[in-house]
């Protein structure tokens, strides 16, 4: 599983960085072209400045190249140790791993492509800001007015969704939030992505994404914009990644019906992993695992995920999750 | 300030937008199309079709200032976007020719696109106001020639406006004034006089009402920091973020010291120019600056 923009922070994957040479040269090549292109490095930005993990780490300039280096960059370590997935899932932005990981367009394409979305949104959207509000997604629906402007970006679990505003429609909501001690959280994404204000980039964006050569995904993806696989990557799914709403809760639960899965976190934060927790029937046989996340030993969890594939190996109930898998693949929607 | 420290190649690319004079029918040919988003915004903001404007001029508009100014900043605005879809590549510096200002700020993140139009429709609106005056280009005399040879005939009505390469200048002064000049200057050995349409004395003392206002109606905007460092046409070295407004108020009134400009770029490391907008007045001046400039040692 790949995390998209609000999963990243200060330091991100530090201990991979210094001591696993794959992730390090991975990070170092992919910054050369990061400077090509935006004159700045984000290994000096990430790792050598030494910024606190706790701050906000939140210039999309540096942010979308940074999430995509790292996910691929750890989807490399755990390739070159042969542990290969069954399935790629991929959040927003985390799709971009996924196609990389896949085949489906190269890394350098990937960056490129990031950074350029990066630049234009700094340039052309509004700013604003994103929110997760825990608690029932209901609440827009029984509160119209409190949520005038906003749009619902996300679904992530039960009690778990996110809404994307400009910035004074956004206050407005958290004091309302706050008059009824529902908490909410402020993502570290200065842009209102998955909601109709950034639609003033749907031309531009079309444009870039229509020079992208697009093959077919090697390893199969599932992505959380349809809730199902992406048979067939196309230059319009991809604004489709950025624009539409993002429906994690749906995608987990309809995978489920197949399952169970082990799902492994890869993206920065460990969120996902979260996600999924919240979103499992109690009797499900799932289990979920984090490699990275701010309180660091990204070692250690990688570790215990080789041992976990060891030990499933030794119990000759193998790696790969024996299951028939999703059933309706081909036409890009699952039966539950 | 190009940030390598791994010893890897360094281009310093630089990024430039022309001012008025470089405005022509046909320009953002192809472009519109490809931000119809940005184009709608643009429109609204200045109550006419702008690629109407640009393409094809049906009244003859391009050429007065009220109407320059936008087309252009928005021209040069998408052609940065256009070449940023194409490359992704930013600059690691920008600079602009008067008007051409304004879209290196654009360009650094000071304000956004929609500012941007609204700031230059008002700097045009109190530019075109003024009347009066005009404007020459004086090519083949050195600034202090032009100087000294204005004080000694005892015309002190005429200021600098444009500081192009170290031969090619422009005047600002009085109609009647500017025709007195033209016996002087072109007997102190100019090459060419030539008068530029234009409606009024900019970049001099006859814009200082202007000036005043355009302060006042700096004042309501916000500002963010620049993200790529601005060359400021007033002081010929980068902006300081505090003093931006102020600096964009008083260039109406002074010269665009571009000579001095380029020169501090070209200290960097393998300075790269690019121009952006329509034309190719600047590349012709960098060349030319390139070419009057004595060898300068590097930047440190």
């Amino acid at each position: 599983m790949f995390a998209g923009q609000g999963s990243q922070y200060y330091q991100m994957g530090q201990e991979l960085y210094e001591r696993e040479p794959v992730f390090r040269q991975f990070v170092e090549r992919a910054d050369r072209l990061v400077q090509e292109l935006i004159n700045e490095s984000l290994v000096e930005v990430i790792y050598r400045q030494r910024a606190n993990r706790f701050e906000p780490f939140h210039r999309l300039l540096h942010t979308h190249p940074a999430i995509l280096i790292f996910e691929c960059a750890i989807a490399e370590v755990l390739l070159r140790r042969g542990l290969r997935p069954d399935y790629l899932l991929g959040y927003s932005l985390g799709e971009y791993a996924c196609l990389v990981i896949s085949g489906t367009i190269s890394f350098e394409v990937a960056l490129v492509t990031v950074i350029k979305q990066a630049e234009f949104v700094e340039y052309c959207v509004p700013r604003g800001q994103m929110l997760a509000i825990l608690d029932s997604a209901d609440l827009v629906d029984r509160h119209p007015e409190a949520f005038r402007r906003c749009a619902v970006a996300a679904y992530n679990s039960p009690r778990n969704f996110v809404v994307s505003a400009p910035t004074e429609a956004l206050t407005q909501l958290q004091q309302f939030l706050k008059a009824r001690e529902i908490l909410s959280v402020e993502l570290p994404v200065d842009y209102p992505f998955h909601s109709p204000h950034i639609d003033v980039l749907q031309t531009v964006s079309e444009a870039i994404f229509s020079r992208v050569g697009l093959s077919s995904p090697q390893i199969p993806i599932i992505t959380a914009e349809l809730g199902g696989f992406l048979n067939k990557p196309s230059a319009k799914h991809l604004w489709d990644v950025t624009r539409n709403l993002v429906d994690f809760a749906k995608t987990i639960c309809q995978l489920e019906a197949s399952g169970p899965y082990l799902y492994v976190d890869l993206g920065p934060s460990g969120s996902m992993a979260t996600a999924v927790k919240y979103n499992l029937k109690r009797d499900s046989q799932s289990e979920f695992l984090t490699v990275s996340s701010p309180f660091g030993h990204e070692g250690k969890n990688l570790e215990s995920l080789f041992e976990k594939r060891a030990e499933s190996l030794r119990t000759a109930n193998t790696f790969r999750v024996e299951n028939p898998g999703p059933t309706s693949r081909p036409d890009g929607s699952y039966s539950s | 300030m190009s940030g390598r420290k791994d010893g890897l190649e360094i281009v310093t690319r630089i990024y430039v937008f022309p001012g008025q004079g470089s405005q022509k029918v046909g320009m953002g040919e192809g472009l519109f199309d490809r931000f119809p988003e940005q184009i709608a915004i643009a429109d609204a903001e200045l109550g006419y079709s702008l690629p109407n404007l640009c393409l094809r001029d049906p009244s003859n508009q391009l050429n007065q200032t009220l109407f320059t100014q936008p087309a252009l900043f928005v021209v040069n605005a998408l052609t940065f976007l256009n070449h940023l879809s194409e490359t992704g590549k930013l600059p690691v510096f920008v600079a602009g020719h008067s008007l051409g200002e304004y879209n290196a700020l654009f360009a650094a993140g000071v304000f956004d696109f929609r500012t941007g139009v609204r700031l230059v429709k008002q700097r045009a609106v109190l530019m075109a106001r003024a009347s009066g005056g005009g404007m020459a280009a004086v090519v083949g005399l050195i600034p202090e020639q032009i100087r000294q040879a204005l004080a000694a005939a005892g015309l002190n009505s005429i200021d600098i406006a444009n500081l192009n390469s170290r031969t090619q200048t422009v005047i600002s002064g009085p109609e009647k004034d500017l025709g007195t000049s033209q016996t002087i200057l072109e007997r102190a050995g100019a090459q060419l006089f030539k008068r530029l349409p234009v409606s009024a004395a900019f970049h001099s003392r006859y814009m200082a009402e202007a000036e005043q206002d355009f302060g006042a109606f700096l004042e309501s905007f916000v500002f963010a920091e620049p993200r790529i460092p601005v060359v400021s046409n007033v002081t010929a070295r980068l902006h300081e973020s505090s003093q931006i407004k102020q600096m964009l108020a008083r260039q109406i009134t002074q010269p665009v010291r571009w000579t001095e400009s380029i020169q501090w770029l070209l200290q960097q490391p393998d300075a790269e120019f690019l121009e952006l907008g329509p034309g190719n007045v600047l590349a012709g001046l960098i060349r030319r600056i390139k070419m009057e400039t004595p060898a300068l040692p590097a930047a440190r």
